[in-house]
């Protein structure tokens, strides 16, 4: 046996790339002297295995899901189908279906209430001119950075995940449209705050991001989640 | 049952695929009406998925359990479908979203499922471990918290069964480089499935 040297793990690597059949050629090299390069070996073609049978069984799975038919007694499953086909498919309420829901009196208000607000407005912004951005003056307090912010170097919220909960934190850029992809993003963070790394330096002076507290029970036990918008004075 | 496909489909077979799927599931979060039918029809695998996986683990839940597990998972599929990127196929992504959701209902209800995978495990002396769920949800979980990058890499390897020249075709670098990072990821996700957050599986066995 040799004593594990720091170099030990970059030459096991160098010999795992340049192999088609890791394990005999590890035999075949001093490195199979090395306790520890042994046991990490073994450790990696492990978790291979492993890694294997999850794919198998999950390909498995797919075969033999799509050839499966919903027997007589499962029929209340495909409830469930018709209920999300219902929900997802539920249009946004049409002018029609507002005037059966809303009294007469408040479609008339509104007709007389909702032009008069927008003239004010138009005023207002006409006698006011200003350049700055709706969306910086509606953050929640105690989220950085938000609003007007002087650089991006760390991120931090109330700490209001309970015991055993987390974070999900996704950036994006801030001068795309709503479903562009993240910049990054952080699945599990336990703390209330993030520094970003440094390639950080590179995102646009406009950014989104948006927090999702979890209560820990589950990946999908989301409890709020926020939206940021923040740029760079 | 069927193993493993010898042939994966074509690369760009693939890959189209997966962008119709992604482009379908972004036409319905803009509830365009076709797209929102079409993405109905597909997701009747979730109930199917369901019905599977829970007769595989030896039926921990009841019908009823199951109905309601059906229309909260497709509930929650439709909160995040957004998080669907294309990586693969739609009914794929559907899967493992099902499976860890039963496996969370199962350690909810505390139930003990008994795993009857068709699939045996690797009969090389390495993988004396009977099939375990709650480790499969550990890994799948790990494969999560991983970066995106890595990740992708370990699934293309195991779970789509590609080799690493295929990945590197697809990914558009060298051979060498997917098994450098494949090499480098496997560590990082071993240190991930030994966090205490993710080891459920351990909890059960010890």
């Amino acid at each position: 046996m040799i004593p594990h040297d720091e170099r030990h793990l970059a030459q096991l690597e160098e010999l795992l790339v340049q192999s088609d059949e890791p394990e005999t050629d590890f035999e075949g090299s001093p490195l199979s002297e090395c306790l520890e390069c042994r046991e990490h070996l073994e450790s990696n073609l492990s978790l291979m295995d492993e890694l294997d049978l999850v794919g198998r069984d999950e390909q498995a799975s797919l075969a033999e899901i799509e050839e499966t038919e919903l027997r007589a007694a499962d029929q209340d499953l495909h409830r469930a189908s018709r209920l999300f086909s219902e929900i997802s498919a539920a249009p946004p309420l049409t002018l029609q279906d507002y005037r059966r829901e809303r009294p007469r009196r408040v479609v008339a208000a509104s007709l007389v209430l909702v032009p008069g607000a927008l003239v004010l407005v138009l005023l207002w912004t006409v006698l006011f001119p200003t350049h700055r951005d709706p969306l910086l003056g509606v953050n929640p307090p105690g989220f950085t950075p938000a609003g007007h912010a002087d650089s991006f170097a760390r991120f931090s919220w109330p700490d209001t995940a309970p015991k055993g909960g987390w974070y999900v934190l996704q950036v994006f850029d801030g001068t795309k449209p709503g479903h562009s992809a993240p910049l990054t993003e952080r699945m599990r963070l336990e703390e209330s705050s993030w520094t970003p790394p440094p390639e950080s330096e590179h995102w646009p002076r406009r950014l989104r991001w948006r927090l999702e507290i979890l209560d820990g029970s589950s990946a999908d036990s989301t409890l709020a989640w926020f939206n940021i918008v923040t740029t760079l004075d | 049952m069927s193993q493993r496909p010898s042939e994966p489909p074509s690369l760009e077979a693939d890959r189209e695929r997966c962008q119709q799927d992604l482009d379908l599931v972004q036409r319905a979060l803009l509830r365009q009406p076709e797209a929102l039918g079409g993405l109905v029809e597909r997701l009747q695998c979730v109930p199917r998925i369901l019905l599977y996986k829970n007769r595989q683990l030896g039926a921990p839940l009841s019908g009823h359990e199951l109905e309601d597990l059906a229309q909260e998972t497709l509930l929650a599929i439709w909160k995040k479908l957004d998080r669907f990127e294309g990586r693969s196929r739609l009914e794929t992504w559907v899967y493992r979203f099902c499976f860890l959701e039963l496996m969370a209902r199962l350690r909810h209800l505390n139930r003990q499922p008994t795993f009857v995978s068709d699939v045996e495990p690797l009969t090389d002396g390495r993988s004396a471990r009977p099939p375990d769920p709650f480790r499969f949800e550990t890994i799948y979980r790990g494969l999560e918290k991983l970066d995106a990058g890595s990740a992708s890499i370990l699934k293309m390897k195991h779970f789509e069964g590609l080799t690493f020249d295929q990945i590197a075709e697809r990914l558009g670098v060298s051979s060498n480089t997917v098994k450098t990072r494949y090499y480098r990821a496997l560590p990082k996700l071993r240190a991930l499935l030994q966090t205490p957050a993710g080891s459920r599986s351990e909890e059960k066995s010890s």
